[in-house]
């Protein structure tokens, strides 16, 4: 560890010297000049909607006015021939407003123009003498959170007996009896809600609380993040690529201390940053942690890549899709924050609950925070397993280099079991990503193809894990343990990995209308039976594929496809017995 | 000796080669149907929830509510899934903390004919919430219309009115304005990268020198390194528009969303190539050409019509002036940058600085 | 085919080359020599057209020659760069066949002579179509070298092509070299190694930080190492000899001498047991004549 510390300062002092002077000056140019114009001619905000819908009106129309005062509407005047050569999407005519029946564009028209006129209406009327008539609604809107154990009371339940010294008699039971108006109780008195109260609504502004603004905050975490761990996987990457990184490992250090000692001047740097954006967030301590679990994740990765690739294009690319995927993964579960399993899937959830200053429970945060951990220390782990001559020099492609280093982490006992078990974050990352792509395709044919695919992914992750183990890269030296040891410790940790995962997550959230179904799918029942069964299931399959890999790839593609027939096997009767 | 065009093809035909075993491509293109996947996942959720029409059944909720049975409590009466229940505050309150009532409404007022306060509380957190606050806006929308109506007589000004049920049942506005656009820009972009990378690695490699010893002028030498990256572009925009089309959203403009995204595409490939030809250097040229990326995205808002926005309306077949403006003002940029990147480079590669 | 006249450049305050004027014929090999800086790489890029001088003047071709700084003129000419860069991702044939369409070459008549050069070369076939990154690096060179010839130039310029190559390969090589000479090519190379040079080469010129101080034929060049030494051994003693073990050894610089040593052996009835001459190595030379 001494070693990899002299080499962290070392690091950190050659980071300074990466940009020559006529790069900086570019970009400095660059930044200024922008600086500049945008100072002398400030551009608009962006209005993605501008003159989006064209609309024909007479000009006696009524509504024309409104559409007109309307950014979104783009109108044309005319008595109808824009409206029947389809150029305009409604006709505004003196008595009517048309629209196309056929035509989606036409409807949502329609909606932007009843929301043009609303808006329309009330700018004029604002200036009535009669405000009470012109305005006759107040609205005062709170949304207040509640502990409540929802499977206690559900629909049609009777609704409960007050208890005696409850509330006072003022007669208010069962539907038809007027309460008398006073004395009047304010509800938000008597309620003395935590949560914000908006007052002076108008109708339209009915809106459940969306907290973009706590969401793009984190972005604050992720940029300079993101920028440093980019930085720091071009330097590992450029060593490779003139083989200068040789003289490292050929010195009496440890591949641990070479990647780790490069690594921990960035890694350090990412935890400042974390905390220094922490404190100006005010996230809190949970908010802080979480925010490590995606900015170590982040981290972890591009190192990975950086070890992976085998040209500097490769990286960056590389680096964009897995930087895309990541963000998307990280902000859109949390664009459902009534929808707490949905939201909490994203750790981003957390730290915007922490700057709202909301409380997580545990078992959420464990939830949010776990499957991203987990897969930043197997990156590194593996990133670690590759950095070995052999490995991080050769021409080979990608794929082979991958099971090259998932074959340097399980050639061993503990190691295979924990192989089985680190694969599973990804597999689930992995079942989402196949769910989206499927989505793109059609939302619902989506659920028939994850249930296929997401059976391929499991047994592709099983295979990937006994392949490495029994026939790891040509370089490597081959596993002692037999196909029977091999198949049986991957199929058994993979089982620990998912079901650990799955007790962990989803206890807490069975009352979900889709709990049942959805672990179904993932293969479990509930209560024990379901959690132990689908072990044999595992072993089976990584068992059948262990022996297969033994034999060769001809073999290993043969059982591949026994195994996935077996698996749809045991879903099919699975979910036949539990939906 | 070779012609101009086949030198060109040749080096072209390389570029692609390198292009396509590199996978950048394939990446490229997985990068943003994740995108759009993501996209499409958020939207049907958000289109979902805010909806209720669209759900098969709007869910059954409790509704206590506080205040006179003349109000505003008969139109949430009428709602099917309602269920509402007259009750003082106390009993309110305590019913929705303990989770009886999904939700308290308390209506005042201190005359008839003045104005009526609404007082909502709602769960937060919860699903249902979501739902209800949709279903109330909608209700309360009605409500104040026929308020208004009512006490039309004390209004100077006339009311016009405009009441439907009609609603899109695909999200046409979230496609078309975000949707789209986002994924006819994403190509135009990693052109730029692509190309930039490709001069880069030739002078890094030094293969730089190869090339120019062979009869082949440095100009056709900077258009063979060009074209691959530029054409890219009008491809990979026909193919997600193509999709978009299969999936019930049609492009109206295709020629001029093509159009548009390619001289976009000429404009970024130009620039990533003059970053490239000025920084040599492979890591630092990404950073440069990210760095101005930005610039130019932040400075595109100035055009008459954003970059976005142009798209959006092409697509939606909306031909209008400003439009064709700034599809002008691209135009000349992009060739105006297509020059001196070209002359730039080219000067470059003669003075032997690549 | 190619003559150079009054060649300098100038890089900022710092010239590389000072006053260069070289002649490259067909059917002559000349040798551009001199340490790391010495100006020869800057040089030959003026010569290929890659580089403009700062002063003075390359011609290339017959009759007068042209500019190598317009395109038109390197189709006759192969270049090949030092340490002879290559796109690792592509075979040799896709490499040779990437440029033979580059020089406007017929697709087939390309294919047929780059095997055929391949085969001159003694490339293996089994790597024709193999990565050329997974080659070594002579392997590699060849297909560089290969390319150089691809479109049949007259005048062929490498610069350094021996390094870093094993004495098998620098074999094929020299011979490669040859080969080409007697097929009526003009030439260069350049090398800090003197030994090849002196194997292949006509022509010389010695540079040194951007000057020539060494422009002469092989031959002009040994005799201005100093004169060759002749050696006579015998068994007997003979004028001017001493005494080396059981024989007698004399070293003389005239052939003369030689012949008069040679009668008086016959005369005293001894036998001649050596003959054998000594012409100082060009290294010595240079190594003199760089220290001046």
């Amino acid at each position: 560890m001494r070693n990899a510390l002299r080499l962290a300062v070392e690091e950190a002092r050659r980071q300074g010297r990466r940009f020559d002077r006529r790069t900086l000056l570019l970009m400095v140019t660059v930044g200024l000049a922008t600086g500049a114009i945008v100072a002398v001619f400030p551009p608009p905000a962006p209005s993605p909607e501008t003159a989006l819908f064209t609309v024909e009106a007479d000009p006696a129309s009524p509504w024309l006015p409104a559409a007109a005062a309307d950014d979104r509407i783009r109108v044309l005047e005319g008595q109808g021939q824009a409206f029947a050569s389809g150029e305009a999407l409604l006709l505004l005519s003196p008595e009517d407003v048309f629209y196309r029946g056929d035509s989606e564009a036409s409807k949502a028209a329609l909606e932007v123009l009843e929301q043009a006129v609303r808006r329309w209406i009330d700018a004029r009327l604002r200036a009535e003498d009669d405000l009470d008539a012109a305005f006759p609604l107040t609205i005062t809107l709170v949304f207040e959170p509640r502990t409540v154990d929802v499977a206690a009371v559900g629909p049609g339940q009777p609704e409960p007996e007050p208890d005696g010294g409850e509330a006072p008699g003022t007669g208010g039971e069962g539907p038809g009896e007027e309460p008398t108006p006073e004395p009047e109780v304010d509800v938000l008195e008597e309620a003395e809600p935590t949560g914000a109260i908006q007052r002076d609504l108008r109708p339209e502004e009915v809106e459940p609380p969306f907290p973009i603004r706590s969401l793009l905050l984190t972005f604050a975490y992720v940029l300079p993040a993101g920028l440093l761990a980019q930085v720091h996987a071009s330097n590992l990457h450029a060593e490779r690529v003139r083989h200068r990184g040789v003289l490292l490992l050929s010195a009496p250090l440890r591949s641990f201390d070479v990647l780790v000692g490069k690594s921990l001047p960035s890694l350090g740097l990412t935890v400042v940053i974390a905390a220094v954006v922490t404190v100006a967030l005010g996230a809190g301590l949970l908010g802080f942690l979480a925010s490590l679990s995606f900015l170590l994740f982040l981290f972890a990765l591009t190192t990975f890549l950086a070890v992976l690739a085998r040209s500097p294009r490769e990286l960056s690319l590389l680096q964009v899709a897995a930087t895309t995927l990541l963000n998307a993964f990280l902000f859109l579960p949390a664009m459902f924050p009534s929808l707490p399993p949905v939201a909490f899937l994203s750790p981003v959830h957390v730290v915007a609950t922490g700057i709202r200053g909301e409380a997580v429970g545990l078992g959420q945060f464990l939830y949010a925070t776990l499957p991203l951990s987990l897969g930043a220390f197997a990156l590194g782990a593996v990133a670690v397993g590759m950095t070995r001559e052999e490995l991080l020099f050769s021409v080979r492609s990608g794929t082979a280099r991958l099971l090259d280093a998932l074959g340097a982490v399980s050639t061993r006992r503990w190691s295979l079991l924990l192989a089985g078990v680190l694969v599973v974050p990804f597999v689930f990352v992995a079942q989402l990503l196949v769910f989206v792509l499927a989505a793109v395709l059609s939302l619902e044919a989506a659920l028939g193809i994850f249930l296929g695919l997401s059976i391929v992914v499991e047994e592709v992750a099983k295979g990937a894990v006994v392949w490495a183990g029994r026939r790891p890269g040509k370089d490597l030296p081959t596993t002692p343990l037999s196909p029977t040891t091999l198949g049986l410790l991957a199929g058994v940790g993979f089982w620990v990995g998912e079901k650990s995962y799955l007790v962990l997550t989803l206890v807490g959230f069975e009352d979900l209308p889709f709990a049942r179904e959805a672990l179904a799918v993932l293969g479990t029942g509930p209560g024990l039976v379901g959690i132990t069964v689908p072990v044999f299931l595992h072993a089976a399959t990584a068992l059948l594929m262990a022996h297969g890999a033994a034999r060769g790839r001809g073999w290993l593609a043969a059982t591949f496809l026994a195994a996935v027939v077996l698996h749809a096997a045991y879903n099919y009767v699975l979910l036949g017995r539990f939906l | 000796m070779a012609t101009g065009a086949r030198v060109v093809a040749t080096l072209a035909r390389k570029e692609l080669r390198d292009v396509l075993r590199e996978r950048s491509l394939v990446v490229a293109f997985l990068i943003q149907m994740l995108l759009a996947g993501f996209s499409a996942l958020l939207l049907a959720g958000l289109t979902a929830l805010h909806s209720p029409e669209a759900l098969d059944a709007a869910p059954e909720a409790d509704v206590a509510f506080v205040g006179a049975d003349d109000g505003f409590a008969p139109y949430l009466r009428a709602e099917a899934n309602l269920r509402v229940t007259l009750l003082d505050g106390a009993t309110a309150v305590d019913g929705f903390r303990d989770g009886t009532y999904d939700a308290v409404v308390q209506e005042r007022w201190l005359e008839r004919d003045a104005v009526r306060t609404l007082t909502i509380i709602l769960a937060d957190g919860e699903l249902e919430t979501t739902l209800l606050s949709t279903q109330f806006r909608q209700l309360l929308i009605d409500y104040e219309t026929d308020l208004r109506l009512e006490r039309e007589g004390r209004l100077e000004r006339e009311l016009v009115l405009l009441e439907t049920d009609v609603r899109p049942e695909v999200p046409y506005t979230f496609v078309y304005t975000t949707l789209i656009p986002l994924l006819v820009i994403t190509p135009v972009f990693l052109s730029g990268a692509i190309a930039g990378d490709a001069l880069s690695q030739e002078s890094k490699t030094r293969t730089l020198l190869l090339l120019r010893s062979a009869p082949v002028g440095p100009t056709v030498l900077v258009f063979g390194k060009l074209l691959v990256p530029v054409l890219l572009v009008p491809l990979q925009v026909l193919v997600w528009l193509g999709l978009f089309w299969l999936n019930g959203f049609p492009t109206r403009e295709v020629g001029l969303v093509v159009g548009a995204a390619t001289v976009m595409g000429v404009l970024l490939t130009a620039a990533g190539t003059a970053v490239a030809a000025t920084v040599k250097n492979e890591s630092a040229t990404q950073a440069a050409y990210a760095v101005l990326v930005l610039a130019l995205g932040v400075v595109s808002m100035l055009l008459p019509r954003d970059p976005l926005n142009l798209v959006s309306l092409l697509a939606v077949g909306t031909v209008e002036p400003l439009g064709v403006l700034t599809l002008a003002v691209l135009g000349v940029l992009a060739a105006a940058s297509l020059v001196l990147a070209v002359v730039f480079t080219r000067q470059r590669i003669v003075a032997d600085a690549l | 085919m190619l003559s150079a006249r009054g060649l300098r450049k100038r890089y900022g305050g710092h010239l590389a080359v000072r006053s260069l004027t070289l002649d490259i014929e067909p059917g002559r090999i000349v040798g551009l020599v001199g340490n790391n800086g010495a100006g020869k790489t800057t040089t030959i890029k003026m010569l290929t057209g890659l580089l403009e001088p700062t002063e003075g003047a390359v011609r290339v071709g017959p009759d007068g020659g042209e500019d190598p700084l317009h395109a038109r003129v390197r189709q006759n000419l192969g270049y090949l760069p030092e340490d002879s860069p290559l796109y690792d991702d592509m075979t040799p044939l896709g490499y040779l066949a990437y440029f033979g369409a580059l020089y406007g070459l017929d697709r087939r008549a390309c294919a047929e002579r780059a095997r055929r050069l391949l085969g001159r070369l003694r490339l293996e076939e089994r790597h024709w179509s193999m990565a050329i990154g997974k080659l070594s690096k002579g392997s590699a060179r060849k297909v560089a070298l290969a390319r150089c010839l691809l479109h049949d130039p007259g005048l062929v310029i490498l610069d350094e092509p021996r390094s870093g190559l094993d004495p098998a390969t620098q074999h094929v090589l020299d011979s490669f070299l040859l080969e080409l000479r007697a097929e009526g090519k003009a030439i260069l190379l350049s090398a800090h190694d003197l030994d090849q040079v002196e194997r292949v080469c006509d022509r010389v010129l010695v540079m040194d930080h951007g000057d020539v101080v060494l422009d002469g034929t092989i031959q002009e060049l040994h005799g201005m190492g100093g004169p060759v030494e002749y050696r006579v051994r015998a068994t007997v003693p003979f004028p001017g000899s001493r005494p080396d073990g059981t024989d007698h050894v004399r070293h003389m610089e005239s052939w003369g001498d030689v012949e008069a040593c040679l009668e008086a052996v016959r005369d005293a009835g001894g036998r001649v047991v050596d003959l054998g001459s000594e012409s100082p190595r060009l290294a010595d030379v240079l190594q003199r004549l760089v220290e001046e």
